[in-house]
């Protein structure tokens, strides 16, 4: 620190310094994060063939020739083993699967498997509690409580920051080595540099894609754009669907929906007299040509619909059907060709998310990419830790001139006034550390 | 006038009554093995399968099993377990049939060992009989009726839940 360069050199020296600090921060906070999700997001990318295999007691069937059962005998079956209210039907995806039939007890919802050539029910779990099922909450932290899905929006805008300083601190200043090649070796810090660094600008892009295109689901940005995207019906013009008697039910409490579609409202049975039933309603989805695997929201109380949707890797076969439940007529038809340019884009940013757009390639490119998020998590842990000096945290030393921070902060601001909950986050960081650089100065033995 | 207006009521309690007598089929001993209260849950409407259950003692001093059952009722009669594993519940074929030891009984009861009546084209109605033959390693063939109770007057499957996540 007492060796005083050029002062050329030394603004970039001192900007190096800043972009460095904030890169450690950055990658302190999200570090734990990085690997939780990048874990079960890599599990949760094969969530079928996991599901599949860890409950194929329940999911998977025989395939017989003979025709399955109507699904009304399917249902009767299963609420003959767990009484309670049909609420949902799921046809089997493929021959060799189980149906799924949701029934709501008075101990909460219970998923039943019933076989659909003989009828017999095979099993029965808490509704949403698979194996995936719970990878999935554990990804969304939702597993946690609500107040935890801020936290992951949080780490999602601190995971770009770190991508943005560490491409600035990869980027080439004339060194011979830890471009694209890795220096040394694993006794060396120098090769754990360049391996997070290398590794880093291959991954980079994966990580601020996936940071982007996970964000939909987050607490406050993604309920934000939610409601917007929502707020006029997918932003249809009225009439264009006719004047579709809206319910006060949202569709994600009938079926899993897609996202864009959370929170659009169904329509309701317009029709008196005697409903028509579940076998008419999975009749008519199988005409309108629905893929298979989807699933059948069922009515209710005498207002209500049977919901069709199915929302497969395929993303232009996203569909949406309402049946009315006393004249079997369609009230509402809509597949992804029907979203707006913006729900259309956040379509196709979440199926890629999820590993479906471009199937196996997808999944194994997603997979990929998780692995090499964890080398570049612990490469840096490596990294710190042969760097850190003793008894101390070992942030990177402030620099001398402090004017460099004004073009990050400027920088800093416009991502932190389109990602609100992530700006706080900065600001609170920004604030810490000025405290900490105050309790340096006044206590020498504090810095690094 | 009077009599006759008290005696509709008076014939339906007989006739419930007779009723009765007839849904609780009677225990049948057959060489060692003494079967006792035999019965099958009513099906709704569209139920394409329908649960049975029977006490088996072996008062013998050699161990039998349970290796099959049939109905004129079913296509197909299989002997079943459901078990739970925390929340799961399952259920299974038991492709060996059931142990039924010396000295002891086993109990096939909703939630536990069953007899699962498949392809049954005639939906089983409260009060009826349904005669099922039991076919055991040893002992051989036994008929017994069972009778057709109440769709969720037994302890249901269900219930047996909610005992087992008691203990959570
Ligand atoms: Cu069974």
């Amino acid at each position: 620190m007492s060796a005083i360069p050029d002062t050329a050199r030394q603004s970039v020296g001192n900007l190096y310094r800043a972009v460095w600090r904030w890169h450690f921060y950055a990658g302190l906070l999200v570090l734990p994060f990085m690997i939780t999700l990048s874990i079960t997001g890599a599990m949760y990318v094969f969530r079928d063939e996991i599901d599949n295999w860890y409950h194929a007691d329940l999911k998977r069937v025989q395939v017989q020739d003979s025709q399955r059962l109507a699904p009304t005998a399917q249902v009767a079956s299963a609420l003959d083993a767990v009484p309670g209210t049909a609420v949902k039907y799921t046809d089997p995806a493929d021959p060799g699967a189980s149906t799924e039939i949701t029934v709501s007890t008075d101990r909460g919802k219970m998923a039943v498997y019933v076989n659909p050539y003989n009828g017999l029910v095979l099993g029965a779990m808490p509704d949403r509690s698979t194996i995936m099922w719970t990878v999935r909450t554990l990804h969304s932290f939702k597993y946690f409580g609500t107040w935890t899905r801020y936290l992951i929006e949080i780490a999602a805008g601190w995971s770009i920051l770190l991508v943005g300083t560490g491409i600035w601190l990869w980027w080439p200043r004339g060194q011979k080595g830890g471009i694209v090649s890795v220096r040394g070796r694993p006794q060396r810090r120098v090769f754990w540099r360049d391996l997070h660094a290398v590794t880093g600008l291959f991954v980079g892009f994966f990580i601020v894609f996936l940071a982007v295109t996970g964000m939909p689901w987050s607490g406050v940005w993604g309920g934000k754009v939610n409601e917007w995207a929502n707020g006029n019906n997918f932003g249809y013009p009225d009439g264009v669907r006719v004047n579709v008697p809206m319910s006060g039910q949202k569709l994600d409490e009938v079926a899993k929906a897609a996202w864009s579609l959370e929170q659009a409202r169904i329509p309701e049975s317009v029709g008196h007299g005697t409903p028509i039933t579940l076998d008419d309603a999975v009749a008519a989805f199988d005409r309108l040509g629905l893929h298979r695997g989807y699933a059948v929201g069922l009515p209710q109380k005498p207002e209500g619909v049977f919901s069709g949707s199915v929302y497969p890797d395929d993303l232009s076969r996203q569909r949406v059907v309402h049946l009315d439940q006393y004249g079997g007529q369609p009230l509402l038809d809509m597949g992804y060709a029907d979203y707006g340019p913006l729900g259309k884009w956040l379509e196709w940013g979440i199926n890629t998310h999820m590993g479906q757009t471009f199937g196996v390639l997808n999944q194994i490119i997603l997979l990929a990419a998780c692995a090499a998020i964890v080398l570049l998590a612990v490469s840096a842990a490596v990294m710190w830790w042969k760097r850190r000096p003793s008894g101390s945290l070992g942030v990177p030393p402030l620099p001398t001139d402090r004017r460099v921070f004004r073009g990050l902060i400027a920088i800093l601001a416009v991502g932190g006034v389109i990602f609100p909950l992530v700006g706080a986050s900065l600001l609170v960081m920004l604030a810490l550390d000025m405290a900490y650089v105050r309790l340096s100065r006044r206590n020498p033995a504090v810095t690094t | 006038m009077k009599s006759r207006t008290l005696a509709a009521p008076m014939l339906g309690v007989l006739f419930l009554g007779l009723l009765a007598a007839s849904a609780s089929a009677d225990a049948v001993t057959h060489g060692d093995l003494l079967l006792s209260d035999g019965y099958v849950r009513a099906m709704p409407p569209d139920a394409p399968v329908a649960g049975g259950y029977v006490t088996i003692a072996n008062k013998g001093s050699q161990d039998d099993r349970l290796v099959a059952a049939r109905s004129p009722r079913a296509g197909a009669v299989q002997i079943h377990e459901m078990t739970m594993n925390g929340d799961v519940m399952k259920m299974r074929e038991l492709p060996d049939g059931l142990p039924v030891p010396a000295g002891g009984s086993v109990e096939l009861k909703p939630g536990g060992y069953h007899l699962m009546f498949m392809q049954v084209p005639t939906p089983f109605a409260e009060g009826e009989t349904v005669e099922t033959t039991l076919v055991f390693e040893k002992a051989g063939e036994v008929a017994l009726p069972f009778a057709v109770r109440a769709m969720h007057a037994a302890p249901a499957a269900h219930q047996g839940h909610a005992s087992d996540h008691s203990g959570h």
